[in-house]
């Protein structure tokens, strides 16, 4: 029983910040049709924002956070990307790829490679069926979720949502039907970026904050997007908790290093076996309201 | 068409351009010794951008103070030291390039930096192979990364050096069951394996060996499977970022058994916020050591870096005192030749250093600085106490 029970904390620790990331990475791919390479940068950002705001109350810092995330969403999607959907899939990867080594660098100057660390808001433990597990990582747990929850009745039961996914299902109809894909792109990069943002600012407390913070998050949430059916809102909810299962189930099972490269092969052959992303069988009913005929993998 | 034209004569000038570079670079290691009167030309490999600039600012803060407090006292050989220093960003190759352009262009007498283990393999190799003495300013582990050159000097604590009191201490406080924890790569398995040993000699025993890839934040499996092996301490070479998320992930989750080893570096300390006050760990250099020379010398960084009141970190202390010790032998042999130079280091020692008041010197057999260690406290505000000097401790490696 202890060990199902640390089994289930240590899920939710890995899940908090994979949810976050695998859902944003999910809304750029099926919007823009790009891999941001950067995603986890932004997740390094918004940790280096709670460092930066140490001072303030935890609340204050996360708003400064959405701001921060708001303000790099539209810089870099007006600013940059925008300028690159034309030109095909390689070019905006490299910007990506780019911006993150320029988040980096950053950091790296302002802050400087030194780890820093900011105190959890909540530092009282709470102890589960013998379990001891600090109290702040289920309330940031319980946030990602009501966050996650959020975005998708946004996405599933809103008019706004409803051009969101009309738009990312097929782009000509809906721009033909009047939904502006201007300024869809820019809302969806905006709210993936925060997403992403958020989930370096609530994995602070519990995390060595250095500039090269979000490298480790990028792999797994990539897994988190294939396995989710990409192209989908809700899929890479699905992927993250999928993927945050196995990497717990294999680390309690065998070294981390050797968990990781389990974790990493299986996502490898992953891409072998369905290099479209899987399709699970949930997906129609929640797909219900916007069934659409596109193919898997058609940009 | 045109541009295929320009490129023949841009390759024949890089190919004359490379081979006229080999000629003048077989001359000028050939002649060597030309430069055997002075002044002495110090090549420093700082890496003062990328991964590790932290480090590669505090060896360079070491030596303009020891450059500094040398050419006060007369220089060497009667003339002020000249620095040639050159950044590595942390990368071998650039390491490899910047050591061979201070070799035959600047034709230095001396190597002296370079932080990362894959930075210092080359260019040792490269610096046997010029016969060009090369001086290593951080920590390693030379046991199990044993490099015998002539020319190799290794100013840096070794990890036999650290762990040879820090265990039997922990064991006697403690208990006899030690987990081990550490990033997975050669520094952490090395400075484990030579753990292994030291706690099998004292009468501990191993119960856990966990290992994480670099750039984990994510604690919580190895910290559940190191409570499952019910450890009395824990000696951890987790580093960087991540020593600071497994130390406040295993304070949070509630884990009990006090932690050692490398992670307790202070300047992993203001980012932890209190959690390893009271923790015991072994160090070579603390400013806390209360010595006349020390003294003077933390007086003298102060000024030199007003505003920085974080800790001095141990490789400053070593980059200073191994320009000390080398501007001394130099000085005894009177010349600046490389087989005076080596031979003026193997005899070289000095007494009431920043170290403390043990006598300094090489080992003549790995050319490994002993010098006093110390058993420490942590305490509030990165203060490490010291509780106990060990005496000057000697590394067994044998070359």
């Amino acid at each position: 029983m202890h060990t199902v029970v640390l089994l289930g904390l240590n899920f939710l620790s890995t899940a908090t910040v994979l949810v976050l990331l695998g859902v944003s990475l999910g809304l750029i791919f099926g919007q823009l049709g790009i891999i941001n390479l950067a995603q986890g940068d932004f997740a390094m950002v918004g940790a280096f924002v709670m460092y930066a705001m140490r001072g303030a109350p935890f609340l204050a810092g996360i708003a400064v956070a959405v701001v921060v995330g708001i303000g790099l969403g539209l810089l870099l999607e007006i600013g940059l990307m925008r300028r690159l959907y034309d030109r095909g899939f390689m070019p905006a990867l490299l910007a990506t790829w780019g911006i993150g080594i320029v988040l980096r660098q950053g950091a790296d100057a302002l802050f400087s490679s030194t780890p820093h660390s900011v105190n959890a808001p909540i530092a009282s433990s709470t102890t589960i069926l013998g379990v001891v597990y600090p109290t702040y990582r289920l309330v940031a747990a319980a946030a990602v979720a009501a966050l996650v929850a959020a975005l998708l009745l946004v996405a599933y039961r809103s008019s706004l949502g409803l051009r969101v996914r009309a738009s990312i299902d097929n782009l000509e109809m809906a721009s033909l039907m009047g939904i502006s894909p201007k300024r869809m792109f820019t809302l969806v990069f905006v709210v993936a970026t925060v997403l992403g943002v958020l989930a370096g600012s609530l994995a602070a407390p519990f995390v060595g904050i250095t500039p090269t913070l979000g490298l480790g998050y990028l792999a797994p949430a990539f897994f988190a997007l294939l396995l989710g059916r990409p192209g989908t809102i809700g899929g890479p909810v699905l992927g993250a908790v999928l993927v945050s299962a196995l990497t717990v189930v294999l680390q309690q099972a065998f070294t981390d290093t050797v968990a990781q490269t389990f974790l990493f092969a299986s996502f490898v052959l992953l891409i072998v076996v369905r290099p479209g992303g899987v399709t699970w069988h949930l997906q129609p009913k929640l797909r219900r309201p916007l069934r659409s005929a596109r193919a898997v993998g058609s940009a | 068409m045109k541009r295929t034209t320009w490129r023949i004569p841009i390759a024949g000038a890089l190919a004359g351009g490379l081979m006229l570079l080999s000629i003048l670079g077989s001359t000028a290691s050939g002649s060597a010794t030309a430069a055997a009167s002075g002044p002495l030309k110090i090549g420093v490999l700082a890496p003062l951008t990328g991964a590790v600039a932290p480090e590669g600012a505090a060896l360079t803060a070491g030596i303009k103070l020891a450059v500094a407090k040398i050419d006060a006292a007369g220089g060497v050989l009667g003339k002020p030291i000249t620095l040639y220093t050159l950044d590595t960003q942390a990368n071998p190759s650039l390491a490899t390039q910047d050591a061979r352009k201070l070799i035959q262009q600047d034709q230095v007498n001396v190597l002296y930096g370079t932080i990362l283990g894959n930075e210092s393999a080359p260019v040792e190799k490269l610096a046997t192979a010029a016969k060009v003495p090369f001086m290593k300013q951080i920590l390693d582990d030379y046991l199990h990364s044993n490099t015998c050159s002539a020319y190799y000097y290794k100013l840096g604590e070794s990890d036999y050096q650290l762990l040879s009191s820090l265990i039997p201490f922990m064991i006697h406080k403690y208990g006899k069951n030690v987990a081990l924890v550490g990033d997975d790569y050669s520094f952490p398995h090395a400075y484990n394996q030579t753990a292994k040993t030291l706690i099998a000699r004292a009468g501990g025993k191993v119960v856990t060996e966990q290992y994480s890839p670099l750039g984990t934040s994510e604690w919580s499996s190895t910290i559940g499977k190191l409570s499952a092996a019910k450890p009395s301490w824990v000696l951890s070479s987790v580093v960087g970022g991540d020593a600071i998320a497994f130390l406040k992930q295993a304070h949070s989750l509630g884990f009990k058994p006090s932690i050692t080893g490398v992670s307790l570096n202070a300047e992993f300390y203001p980012a932890l916020g209190g959690i390893t006050n009271g923790s015991y760990v072994t160090v070579r250099y603390t400013d806390q050591i209360n010595s006349p020379a020390n003294k003077a010398f933390v007086k003298a960084y102060r000024a030199a870096n007003a505003g920085n009141t974080a800790p001095i970190a141990s490789v400053t202390a070593n980059a200073y005192t191994g320009l000390l010790l080398l501007a001394k032998a130099i000085n005894a042999q009177g010349s600046l030749s490389s087989s005076a130079i080596l031979a003026g280091l193997k005899k070289v020692s000095l007494s009431n250093t920043i170290y403390g008041p043990g006598t300094i010197s090489f080992n003549p057999s790995n050319n490994i600085l002993s010098a006093d260690i110390y058993l420490v406290k942590v305490e509030a505000g990165n203060v490490y106490k010291i509780v106990k000097n060990e005496g000057v401790t000697a590394d067994p490696t044998k070359c």
